[in-house]
């Protein structure tokens, strides 16, 4: 037996189609660049989400120009891990596009500056359709497509058309508000900027008929940020005395701004399949198991709409809003846990603020920490447990490491400012230090006072000796000997002095040798002269030729072979005992070896 | 007479060595302030204790330049380096820094140099008045007396090459001042590049701490050489100069 086509239960997936690109350029920084959805009515809004990982910081511009579009920064959030001292972050930022016409268009590459470097997204390409084109999105139809619509989840206490035959209902004996129709609630119609609500939108088929989707569910709304529809839960519900199947949708919104909101419906276009009837003579037990026939069976296209809503969007009020506040609205609670409690200095402790309650969570930003003194920090990491389904109340954990070389007693405090819309007050939430037993360990420094670093302070005695403030202070210069210009011009005076000694010793030596020498030359002329005189006594003359011989010699010791006759001559006369005979070819041969030299 | 005279100049001279060596005491109070390594040892105690390890470094590099031998100081850099992950440091020149004060080698140095100059230049007086009478000494005093003005130079340009202050001149630390430097990042360090240009590739991953030495700029960009060998370029801005560049 056929099981009917309206006994499938549909499952609506709704998303936004998103259209994404990467561009990775250095193994540290990836930059992403994600549109919401690619396609868009006139009107609509679109989130742009420009996702930068390997960095806690990036510069990007607050405004894109496109023709066509408006394109706006509207906030940022920051993701931290550090496992091991190992740093992963990551920074994301929103832009809304609000399209100012119709058309294609391309959304150039988005410049983000990190890290000292300029990176680029990737282009993405937005289609805003006309109104009346809103249905029939290809990317949205393309997951309903095939999915049938749950028109009874065939429950028992639902009389099937087939099961009550000749009492087939035909679609136009009803109005078809009341075969298929859908509602829009939210959870209160005041809300505040930024303040986050669920809605839910719900669409009944009777579960007489057959339907299946041939649209998106469609739900836009200028100045709303939608969230992602939550799974579709299908139910079956009576009412005015029908049977509806019922496919609800959940969401969370927000508005961007204040003032009054009148939010457009959402729709859905379904193709209702009329029943046949059941063939003559096919006993009513076949045709309940076949459920219906199906060869005559007819379809009809109907979009069904919910209802409008007129929201009041308020401003947040100025007035008793804290410092610290930083845009989170709900209803909180702030607990802090530290871990371990015990241990040395320089030991890591994990201070954990967890944020439970309802709101806005994905802008929440990490508690202020006060008392921070002596703690080096760095940065959190979060993480977000929700407890339902639309990521509407949970708890955000922010955990962050600290390092301690003081033998400290607590840790940080920390304070977290929120508005609350239902009491429409700011509230401060805060913590109390929690206490620690930090051992000093041996020879670790000791608590060193840090409030003036260069005025001089005597250290406590009890102190390490190495650790101490030093409070006797010497006078050194930054400048070795040779680069100062004292010493400088010093040694230049000394090696000045030195060189004019040199030269004058030298000038000096010269003078004198030059005296020595003239000298010499004035006994070698008295003595040549003495040579010549006939008169001369023989051992006068051997002994004025040896003078003479020997001045040569001291002169140029080379001529000593051709003077040391005259020497040896000298010195046999003087010491022999043979008279002294000098003739005259003796004198001449004599003074004639003599006379090269002179 | 003359040879006195000469000899009472150079003696006046050669007093300006240690004149000049006490020199720095003329400097005013605020530079007592800026050029004590014990007052730059305090600041590292406080920036530490702010958890300033960068700021804590450079102050210990600076009192351990100004006074290699304050031992408070060595200890202290050495256990900041290992807290922060980085390489011991240490040199010969270091070590003998360490142990003979660099300033001492330069003015005992200049002293036994200068003075055998002075007694070089007496005996050549002397030697000069024997050159009239003729007479001839040996020559072992005067190479005596050129063997110290040789070895006092020697270790004075041994001290002034292990004074830190000399080696520094050219020294700068890698800071972590401009985390916004591309490819760099806390975990990997500063990046050096082989060209001055952000896109240029990089050659390794410096740690902040580490110190290299300058060997030339060029716009925003500084050339430079690691203690490990490769050199190239960093921008300028992640420089420290270990001597305050006011007093340079």
């Amino acid at each position: 037996m056929a099981i009917p086509l309206t006994c499938s239960l549909f499952l609506v997936s709704f998303g936004f189609t998103r259209a994404s690109a990467d561009v990775v350029t250095t193994p540290a920084i990836k930059v992403t660049a994600e549109l919401s959805r690619n396609r868009v009515p006139a009107g609509d809004m679109v989130q742009l989400d420009v996702k930068v990982t390997g960095t806690q910081e990036a510069d990007l511009p607050k405004d894109l120009s496109v023709n066509g579009l408006k394109i706006t920064l509207v906030g940022q959030s920051s993701q931290v891990q550090m496992v091991n001292y190992s740093v992963s972050s990551s920074v994301n930022y929103s832009y809304i596009v609000t399209p100012l016409q119709t058309g294609t268009f391309t959304i150039p590459a988005i410049p983000v500056r990190a890290q000292g470097k300029i990176f680029q997204t990737a282009p993405l390409q937005l289609t805003v359709a006309d109104v009346s084109s809103k249905q029939n999105t290809p990317q949205v139809t393309a997951l309903l497509n095939g999915v049938p619509i749950p028109s009874s989840g065939t429950p028992n206490n639902v009389p099937s058309p087939t099961m009550s035959a000749g009492n087939n209902r035909r679609a136009s004996d009803d109005s078809w508000d009341q075969v298929a129709f859908g509602e829009l609630c939210v959870a209160k119609k005041k809300l505040y900027v930024g303040e986050v609500i669920p809605a839910e939108v719900r669409f009944y088929v009777d579960a007489h008929y057959n339907a299946q989707p041939r649209s998106d569910v469609l739900f836009n709304q200028e100045g709303l940020l939608i969230e992602r529809f939550t799974k579709p839960k299908a139910d079956v519900l009576q009412r005015n005395g029908r049977t509806y199947n019922v496919v609800t949708l959940r969401t969370l919104i927000s508005a961007v701004k204040p003032g009054g909101l009148e939010m457009t419906p959402a729709s859905l276009t379904l193709l209702i399949e009329l029943p046949g009837s059941v063939p003559p003579g096919v006993p009513d037990v076949i045709a309940q198991l076949m459920g219906q026939t199906r060869g005559a069976t007819q379809g009809k296209q109907v979009k069904i709409t919910t209802n409008k809503l007129s929201l009041e969007v308020l401003p947040l009020p100025q007035e008793g809003r804290p410092d610290g506040f930083s845009g989170a609205i709900g209803e909180f609670r702030l607990m802090a846990n530290a871990s371990p409690t015990k241990l040395l200095p320089g030991d890591p402790i994990t201070l954990s603020l967890s944020l439970e309650g309802k709101g806005n969570f994905k802008a929440l930003t990490p508690p202020q920490l006060t008392e921070t003194d002596g703690w080096k920090l760095y940065p959190s990491t979060d993480r977000f447990e929700p407890n339902d389904t639309l990521n509407w109340g949970g708890i955000k954990t922010f955990e962050t490491t600290m390092i301690t070389q003081q033998a400290l007693t607590a840790t940080p405090g920390a304070l977290f400012s929120y508005f609350d819309p239902n009491s429409a007050k700011y509230v401060t939430l805060k913590t109390k230090p929690i206490p620690l037993s930090i051992q000093p360990a041996a020879g670790t420094p000791s608590p060193v006072s840090a409030t003036n670093s260069s005025t001089p302070a005597a250290a406590p005695s009890t102190t390490p000796a190495q650790e101490q403030l030093l409070d006797h202070f010497s006078n050194k210069s930054w400048l070795p000997p040779f680069y100062r210009k004292d010493f400088i011009i010093a040694s230049s005076i000394l090696l000045g002095m030195v060189l004019l000694c040199f030269a004058y010793l030298g000038m000096e030596y010269r003078r004198r040798i030059i005296a020595l020498r003239d000298r010499e030359k004035l006994q070698l002329k008295k003595l040549w002269e003495e040579l010549h005189q006939q008169t001369l006594e023989p051992i006068h003359f051997f002994n004025k030729a040896g003078e003479v011989a020997e001045l040569l010699l001291k002169r140029d010791p080379s001529n000593q072979s051709r003077l040391e006759a005259i020497l040896r001559r000298r010195d046999e006369i003087n010491y022999g005992a043979r008279e002294v005979v000098l003739s005259n070819q003796e004198r001449q041969k004599i003074v004639t070896m003599l006379s090269p030299d002179l | 007479m003359k040879k006195f005279l000469f000899l009472f100049l150079i003696l006046l001279g050669s007093a300006v060595i240690p004149l000049t060596a006490s020199s720095d005491n003329k400097q005013s109070t605020i530079d007592l302030l800026t050029s004590s390594p014990e007052r730059y040892y305090n600041d590292a105690l406080a920036a530490e204790s702010q958890g300033n390890q960068m700021e804590a470094l450079l102050a210990l590099r600076r009192a351990l330049i100004l006074e290699p031998r304050l031992k408070v100081a060595q200890d202290h850099l050495e256990t900041l380096l290992k807290k922060m992950g980085l390489p011991r440091e240490g040199s010969w020149q270091t070590s003998l820094a360490r142990s003979c004060s660099p300033e001492l080698l330069v003015l005992i140095g200049s002293l036994v140099g200068w003075s055998a100059a002075l007694l070089f230049v007496g005996m050549l007086f002397f030697a000069l008045g024997r050159v009239e009478q003729g007479a001839k000494k040996g020559r072992w005093p005067f190479l005596v007396v050129l063997f110290f003005f040789f070895a006092g130079h020697a270790v004075a340009f041994l001290g002034n090459m292990i004074d830190p202050r000399t080696i520094a001149q050219k020294e700068m630390m890698i800071t972590d001042a401009d985390q916004k430097i591309a490819g760099s990042s806390a975990t990997r360090g500063i990046p050096l590049r082989s060209t001055p240009a952000d896109n240029a590739s990089i050659i390794v991953q410096l740690p902040p701490g580490i110190c290299v030495t300058l060997l030339s700029q060029h716009g925003f960009w500084s050339y430079i050489k690691t203690a490990s060998g490769p050199s190239g370029w960093v921008p300028s801005s992640v420089l420290e100069a270990l001597i305050p560049l006011e007093k340079n």
